[in-house]
């Protein structure tokens, strides 16, 4: 904890001082607690309704797992498609570029439709979400293998499925997980805007029930608690990615080693 | 000595923009089991190509590729080691050095103990946990040079291994690969611009002439191992094989 706060020491200050000039003009012009609510205030809320938020909460969670993972394996499919098949590409990626000119926002309303006001139309938002970034990324790490590297596998008569196990694979890994930390953070957007559009829970639905009755205090605080969420998310795949990519965090780390010495 | 493989009238052409560009004309080397070979000539000859012909990663467009086997695929019978490195960053040391036997699959802790006492013997112990980005271009040069020597094949390709490095290192590397070809006897052709190199290791050199190459003269080398870099005769020797370069080269 204090080598993260070490890391992140100028990040808090911001905050804070944020937060401060916040909580000062808000007290000092008489803001109505309606319009625009204290920190201090949207922290009280935040923990006095913490079950309700955590509730609610967990919804989103579980919408953005879901998400992630129809999404991603989608998203892993269509890539190894697009690799191994240039003709199959050649028709699908021009699809998959115009499906991302779709505003999601136009096709969560159908969704919500199709698939009702339970988990299953919020987790299909984020799919559509996330399975771009990752097609992309995966895509390009496939390709990020040199024509030496593989001249040198062929050499040793290795078979294709030897080649993707051995270099194609790993070699993709660090652009796999960047569409996945991209993917992520759009995820847990993509599931809110599911659940402003129709929902019966989540911190989406919440957000827009606690607006129609005036309780800004609330949207707030599951503002405070959608973030956090994110961090989360985002803080469990980098460690995912770590323990995963460890010989590139030991790069990294002898990198740093270098420069200060 | 028997031969261990042999190209037979190899050429070559690769297309371009309407037409095709003549890369090797009827180049025919023999390579004799155990031996040294050297195959040296002006950059851009088409030298890589042919060695990828011999690794069986490109067809030519007619000859032939003969091993004991008979004519056929060499893959099996040769280990190949590209310009660059191409160690996997991701395998520690110990790992890329294993990768033919993994590929071919054979046990693999086995394969990592014979590996390991390859490096100790040849100056990489040590270096077993480390990854590829955390060696030096000398270290990751004799890592992919083990690697290619555990890949259980009896000839070696290798195109151009030392020639990123700078001069001092290059010449260690020399030494030090004579060293292990002498340990671990295997038949060698190496691809080099470097004539001082090609002196000083090979049994036979093998001059490519300028594109479309053909073997424009070969020399044979005799003289006892491990040789001075400025014995008279090797220098004499490098004189004659640089002045037909700049000739080649001129006439290219």
């Amino acid at each position: 904890m204090p080598r993260l706060f070490k890391e992140y020491s100028g990040t808090f200050l911001l905050l804070v001082l944020f937060l401060l000039l916040w909580e000062v003009g808000v007290r000092l012009f008489n803001v109505p607690f309606y319009i625009l609510p204290t920190p201090s205030r949207i922290l009280l809320v935040f923990f006095t309704n913490l079950p309700l938020l955590s509730s609610h909460g967990s919804m989103t969670i579980l919408e953005v797992a879901m998400g992630m993972l129809i999404g991603g394996a989608g998203g892993i499919v269509l890539a190894l498609i697009i690799f191994y098949s240039p003709s199959l590409e050649r028709a699908i990626y021009p699809l998959i570029i115009a499906s991302q000119m779709i505003p999601i926002f136009a096709i969560a309303p159908l969704l919500v439709v199709w698939f009702g006001y339970g988990l299953w139309s919020k987790a299909t938002v984020a799919a559509l979400i996330v399975f771009f970034p990752i097609v992309v990324n995966a895509v390009d790490g496939l390709r990020s293998v040199s024509g030496e590297t593989i001249d040198l596998l062929r050499s040793l008569h290795a078979s294709e499925w030897q080649i993707f196990r051995v270099v194609r694979l790993p070699a993709s890994l660090p652009s796999f997980f960047s569409g996945l930390k991209i993917g992520i953070t759009l995820s847990v957007v993509g599931a809110t805007i599911g659940e402003w559009i129709g929902a019966k829970k989540g911190l989406g639905y919440l957000m827009i029930q606690s607006n129609a009755l005036l309780r800004i205090d609330l949207v707030f605080a599951s503002i405070l608690t959608l973030s956090l969420l994110g961090l989360f998310l985002f803080g469990a795949l980098r460690i995912i990615e770590q323990h995963t990519l460890r010989w590139r965090t030991r790069v990294e780390v002898n990198k740093t080693l270098r420069v200060k010495q | 000595m028997p031969s261990a493989i042999a190209a037979e009238e190899i050429t070559k052409s690769f297309p371009i923009a309407g037409g095709k560009i003549p890369v090797l004309k009827r180049v025919s080397i023999d390579i004799r089991s155990g031996s040294w070979s050297t195959i040296i000539g002006p950059s851009g000859c088409g030298k890589t190509t042919f060695l990828k012909i011999m690794a069986g990663l490109l067809q030519p467009d007619s000859g032939r590729i003969l091993t004991d086997a008979g004519e056929g695929d060499p893959r099996g019978l040769i280990a190949y080691m590209p310009q660059s490195d191409t160690l996997l960053p991701w395998r520690t040391a110990l790992d890329n050095a294993i990768l033919a036997s993994e590929i071919d699959g054979r046990p693999r802790e086995e394969a990592r103990a014979k590996a390991k006492r390859l490096f100790a013997r040849f100056g990489l112990a040590g270096f077993e946990a480390l990854y590829p980005v955390e060696l030096s271009g000398g270290m990751r040069q004799r890592l992919a040079l083990i690697r290619t020597f555990l890949a259980h094949r009896e000839v070696l390709l290798l195109d151009e291994p030392l020639g990123s490095l700078d001069a001092l290192t290059r010449a260690t590397l020399q030494d030090w690969l004579l060293s292990v070809w002498e340990e671990l006897g295997k038949t060698i052709l190496l691809v080099t611009h470097d004539v001082e190199e090609a002196t000083l290791l090979s049994d036979r050199i093998h001059l490519l002439s300028a594109r479309p190459a053909h073997v424009r003269k070969e020399f044979t080398v005799e003289f006892p191992r491990p040789r001075s870099r400025t014995a008279e005769p090797l220098v004499k020797l490098k004189g004659e094989i640089l002045d037909l370069i700049h000739t080649e080269a001129f006439n290219a």
